[in-house]
């Protein structure tokens, strides 16, 4: 296991910025994940990582060694590639083989090493297909073996779920989470799916425009966003975001006025408070959001039935959206005004120029608990 | 008119000019000229039919035994050598594409180029006294520097080197179209599995250019045996055979000697060889070529 540390890591190619001032540590045996909207430079960090790209300036350190003049090989990474890049001339246990025969171990060692990741991967009676002659999911799988037979201090992972279907993306997800339980190693995950990240990561690192927007576990992402950006980003159906402007602030929090209802969202003023009448941005889930006797007035635009929940997207008055999120299916006629109301406690608070007034609620201590059955635990 | 023949008849109207130059520029003539072997036909003469005699002749004499080994020589120095640095060649540039559109046209240039003249240019190279390359040859204190024309053990590899300068841009594009289509993410995972230049020249480079490697071979030695304009203008097959490949041996017999009848019967022999040749490539295809 391995601590992977980026100090101000920033890449130019000509005059274009794609990465700027990036500092991270993911520590040793971490789940941590990369996204962010496509373009945001992600991958362009995980190939600098991997040795594929040089920083323009900055250092990549593994274990406190700096690497970032190293060749990929010497840095002790694997990385599985989106489109898995396995050499389609070989055969599957030609593929696992490959970097072991490159680095010269013993056939007999190879050969023991190769069966162990097949049968961890299942991937046994697989061995002497070609990668043409797999479904995705065993590709992804092999990709994996490739990268799981060297031992690698980090494992670097671009975007390895896009290419499968939804289903096939679920069962990865959890494979993924069990590998890293299993090894335990270091692993860097890039993707743009914030389900992807949410699911699998230990921490998640939101990138916007070449910089780290907030880094973060799942859940303080989710409850804690630090700007509009990451609270737009994480979380589905997007946050709903309604204009207003602050009337009031005190000790207790802001007050707020959306579509001429009064609302006191509990945040932290901070040292430079809202004005009375300047502008900001108030945020709630669509979870959060129910139908309400009073409250926001607005007229539904449609329903989308999931099963176990149902999404109801409306428009306020003013023509603002507001989405919400409810168990199971739910009667409300299209073209119908009906009331949506949420517990202050669950809003978010944004300036104008999208940073978030810092929550007094602290939502994740609502989190349910399971305890282990009278008979004893899993284990 | 039949339904079947009302339905293929605008179509077979269509083809017709192609059929009927195709029959008269190409079917006739191959045709004809198989017939010919088996005829002696001075060209001013009446043709006499003679059976096997000419290919008994040519399978058994010392001069057409010495042009068929100088053709097998000639393939030998002009098959590898050419895919060998055209490979390099297109590799290079597949890995420099700033600079690549320009010596891509410089390195194609020859292959459109007369022949003829840049032959002519090639002789000069050539000299033994005068010569570029003796000349260079003599500032590395190398002074005992062959008469690359007028010795028989050289003149055959000097007509293989021209061939090769000639024809390697041609094979490069081909090579460099098929490295264009290898995805680059193979040569990164690579690097990532530690795998260094030569590792992945000769394990995912060749064997996913295997494709177009093993056209730019047929190609290649369907032309080792067609070499005539450079023979020409370079040696005229001499000295005292050493440079005579079948090509040139073709001309000779067909329109020095007006042998007509022999001189088809060698391009039959050459067409046979070639074929089995090919036959012979595809039947070992699937060892090393990558579907």
């Amino acid at each position: 296991m391995s601590e992977l540390t980026l100090h101000e890591v920033e890449k130019r190619f000509g005059n274009t910025e794609v990465l700027r001032d990036l500092s991270l540590t993911v520590g040793s045996g971490e789940f941590a994940s990369f996204v962010g909207p496509s373009g945001c430079g992600k991958s362009t960090l995980l190939r600098i990582i991997a040795g594929l790209e040089r920083a323009t300036t900055g250092e990549i350190r593994i274990d406190g060694r700096d690497v970032g003049r190293l060749e990929p090989v010497d840095r002790g990474v694997a990385m599985v590639f989106q489109n898995y890049a396995l050499y389609p001339h070989m055969t599957v246990r030609q593929n696992i083989a490959f970097p072991l025969h490159t680095i010269g171990l013993p056939r007999q060692e190879v050969e023991q090493k190769v069966a162990e990741a097949a049968r961890t991967l299942r991937l046994t009676d697989r061995l002497s297909h070609k990668p043409a002659a797999l479904s995705g999911g065993q590709r992804q799988r092999v990709a994996i073996g490739r990268a799981i037979v060297r031992d690698p201090k980090v494992f670097l992972f671009d975007e390895p779920l896009s290419n499968l279907d939804a289903a096939l993306r679920g069962e990865m997800r959890i494979e993924l989470a069990e590998l890293h339980a299993r090894l335990g190693t270091t692993m860097v995950y890039v993707t743009h799916d914030q389900v992807e990240a949410m699911t699998m990561s230990d921490r998640i690192a939101v990138l916007n425009a070449g910089r780290i927007e907030q880094v973060g576990t799942p859940t303080e992402l989710y409850h804690h966003p630090s700007t509009r950006f990451v609270a737009d980003f994480i979380g589905r159906p997007a946050m709903n975001m309604l204009t207003g402007q602050a009337t009031a602030t005190d000790n207790n929090g802001i007050t707020v006025s959306i579509e001429n209802q009064e609302i006191r969202v509990p945040v932290d003023p901070g040292a430079s408070p809202p004005k009375p009448g300047s502008a900001v941005t108030l945020g709630v889930r669509p979870e959060n959001v129910a139908p309400a006797e009073t409250g926001l007035r607005a007229e539904v635009q449609m329903v989308e039935y999931l099963g176990g929940v149902s999404v109801i997207h409306a428009r306020t008055p003013s023509g603002q959206r507001l989405a919400a999120s409810l168990p199971g299916a739910v009667n409300v006629a299209r073209h119908a005004v009906v009331g949506f109301g949420f517990d202050p406690t669950d809003t978010h608070l944004f300036t104008p120029q999208g940073m978030a007034f810092r929550r007094r609620a602290v939502a994740a201590a609502a989190l349910p608990t399971f305890l282990p059955t009278a008979d004893g635990d899993a284990s | 008119m039949t339904p079947a023949w009302r339905r293929y008849a605008p179509a077979l109207i269509f083809l017709l000019p192609a059929l009927v130059g195709l029959a008269v520029f190409r079917l006739v003539p191959i045709l004809w000229s198989f017939v010919l072997s088996f005829y002696d036909w001075q060209i001013f003469d009446q043709p006499s039919f003679t059976g096997l005699d000419n290919y008994i002749h040519i399978l058994t004499s010392p001069v057409s035994g010495q042009v068929l080994r100088n053709t097998a020589v000639f393939a030998l120095i002009y098959v590898p050598g050419s895919i060998a640095l055209s490979l390099v060649l297109a590799s290079v540039l597949n890995n420099t594409l700033r600079s690549s559109t320009f010596f891509r046209s410089a390195l194609f240039l020859p292959y459109i180029t007369s022949t003829v003249a840049v032959t002519l240019a090639w002789k000069w190279i050539f000299s033994t006294r005068f010569g570029l390359l003796n000349n260079a040859l003599a500032a590395l204190g190398i002074d005992a520097a062959p008469a690359w024309l007028a010795d028989p053990t050289y003149a055959l590899p000097a007509v293989a080197i021209v061939s090769i300068w000639k024809d390697v841009g041609f094979y490069m594009i081909l090579l460099l179209a098929g490295l264009q289509t290898i995805d680059p993410t193979y040569y990164e995972a690579a690097r990532i599995d530690g795998a260094r230049v030569v590792r992945r020249f000769f394990r995912i480079t060749v064997p996913l250019l295997s494709r177009s490697l093993f056209f730019v071979l047929i190609i290649a030695m369907v032309r080792s045996t067609q070499t005539f304009e450079i023979t020409y203008a370079l040696t005229e097959g001499g000295p005292n055979r050493s440079s005579t490949t079948l090509a040139y041996f073709i001309y000779e017999n067909a329109f020095i000697h007006f042998q007509m009848g022999y001189a088809a019967a060698l391009a039959y022999i050459l067409c046979f060889l070639l074929g089995l040749l090919t036959l012979v490539n595809f039947y070992f295809r699937r060892r090393w070529v990558h579907e």
